[in-house]
């Protein structure tokens, strides 16, 4: 019902009429701001726990929405903000733990990103895709790739041993990252 | 979507953010500039999704995979290291034998042999040329001999004359010889002559000016010679 619309008329809608609209821009986006809370914090659970606190931030927050800026770099600014938040909470509290029954309500924006089926079926065929781009891959580009990903190595390791400037290691994995990107987004996975 | 390096040069510095090797300082300052650069906050946040995918997909595929047990047959590898140690041996030997060392250890040895068969042959004609001058050690021989021996004849004019009618006795005293190799009466003829010991001319029969002396007496008067051989009896040191 809401996937023919754009995101700036979901909005109008969650605003108004229909607050499950925003349903729909929680499935369009959690991948994607899941991505990069995980970019942002480094590990899963905390990126888990941060895309959901941006999503619930942003549900509470979507009448302050103006239209000014396209609704995806409005829900990337609010997930940066709350990657910071709880980048300072781990600093200032070394091992607190987020109450895990608060946010049991809000776990419905979430929940599906792993547990359900369909999303079992979409990361099966989503893997597929990764091994055929990063394989697409120029041999430079994916050696980086395997090298950071696979064998965890430092940039200064990379640098000594492909004997390469450090900046020139650092150029081929972003490169690396925006050709996947552009890869993975010209076959978008569908899930049946 | 605008070039993100060209923009704003944070590429490098993003990449670091992402796989948190960046300093205090300078992650500061770009979480304060994702907050402000909506650009950069998109780039920063599909960079951010292919890395994810990535690491899912390493995570999904890979690291459930057991690590190998990998078995080392050592008992093997010990006799493969044996059969090495015996074949470097035979190697060594081999390499010995070669084709240019064998020549060169012949020539080696050739010119050994033919340095030590010439030192023999240079020793064995100085041992010829003693056995046939039978030098005498001096404190055996007797006084008048020792005189000749140890005096060696000089040219004295006043004994360069003999007179033929002297009496042998009387002109050995006057006039001694050189003392020459002698042939020995019961050896072989001396023919080792050189420019010190020409031979002696049968025609030359003018007599010499210095001559040995005479201490015995010799039935052969056309050998006027001093036999050393003579002197003696077979009993080096015998007296007469």
């Amino acid at each position: 019902m809401f996937t023919n619309l754009t995101d700036e008329q979901l909005v109008e809608l969650a605003v108004s009429e229909s607050p499950e609209a925003f349903g729909e821009i929680v499935r369009r986006w959690e991948r994607k701001i899941f991505g990069l809370c995980f970019g942002m914090l480094g590990r899963e659970d905390d990126a888990r726990d941060a895309c959901q606190e941006a999503f619930i931030s942003a549900y509470r927050n979507i009448s302050k929405f103006r239209g000014e800026a396209k609704v995806s770099s409005w829900l990337h600014r609010i997930a940066v903000n709350q990657c910071l938040t709880i980048k300072r909470r781990q600093k200032s509290r070394a091992e607190d733990f987020i109450d895990e029954e608060s946010g049991e309500e809000e776990r419905v924006f979430v929940a599906a990103l792993s547990y359900s089926p369909a999303n079992r079926a979409e990361k099966t065929e989503r893997m597929s895709l990764v091994r055929q781009a990063v394989g697409a891959l120029p041999s430079d580009l994916r050696q980086v790739i395997v090298m950071k990903e696979f064998e965890e190595m430092t940039f200064q390791e990379i640098s000594e041993t492909l004997e390469l400037p450090l900046s020139t290691v650092k150029s081929r994995l972003y490169t690396a990252l925006k050709q996947l990107k552009m890869r993975l987004e010209r076959t978008p996975v569908e899930v049946v | 979507m605008k070039d993100l390096e060209k923009q704003c040069g944070l590429a490098d510095l993003m990449v670091s953010y992402i796989y948190d090797e960046v300093g205090t300082p300078e992650r500061r300052k770009f979480e304060e500039h994702l907050l402000s650069c909506i650009d950069c906050a998109d780039e920063f946040a599909e960079i951010s999704n292919a890395r994810f995918s990535i690491f899912e997909w390493q995570k999904e595929e890979f690291a459930h995979l057991a690590t190998p047990e990998i078995v080392i047959p050592y008992e093997l590898q010990s006799d493969a290291a044996a059969q090495e140690s015996q074949a470097g041996f035979w190697e060594v030997i081999s390499s010995l034998l070669t084709p240019a060392k064998l020549s060169l250890a012949a020539t080696v040895t050739m010119v050994v042999l033919g340095v030590g068969f010439w030192s023999i042959g240079y020793f064995d004609q100085g041992d010829l040329q003693l056995a046939t001058n039978r030098i005498v050690p001096v404190e055996s021989s007797s006084p008048e001999i020792r005189t000749a021996i140890m005096d060696p004849v000089r040219d004295d004019p006043e004994a360069a004359t003999i007179d033929p009618t002297m009496s042998d006795e009387a002109a050995a005293k006057l006039d001694p010889r050189p003392v020459t190799p002698v042939q020995s009466r019961n050896s072989k003829p001396n023919r080792n002559f050189t420019a010190s010991n020409p031979k002696p001319k049968k025609e030359d029969s003018a007599p010499a000016t210095l001559r040995a002396p005479r201490l015995n007496n010799y039935d052969d008067l056309d050998d006027r010679s001093l036999r050393l051989a003579d002197l003696f009896d077979e009993d080096i040191g015998a007296t007469r």
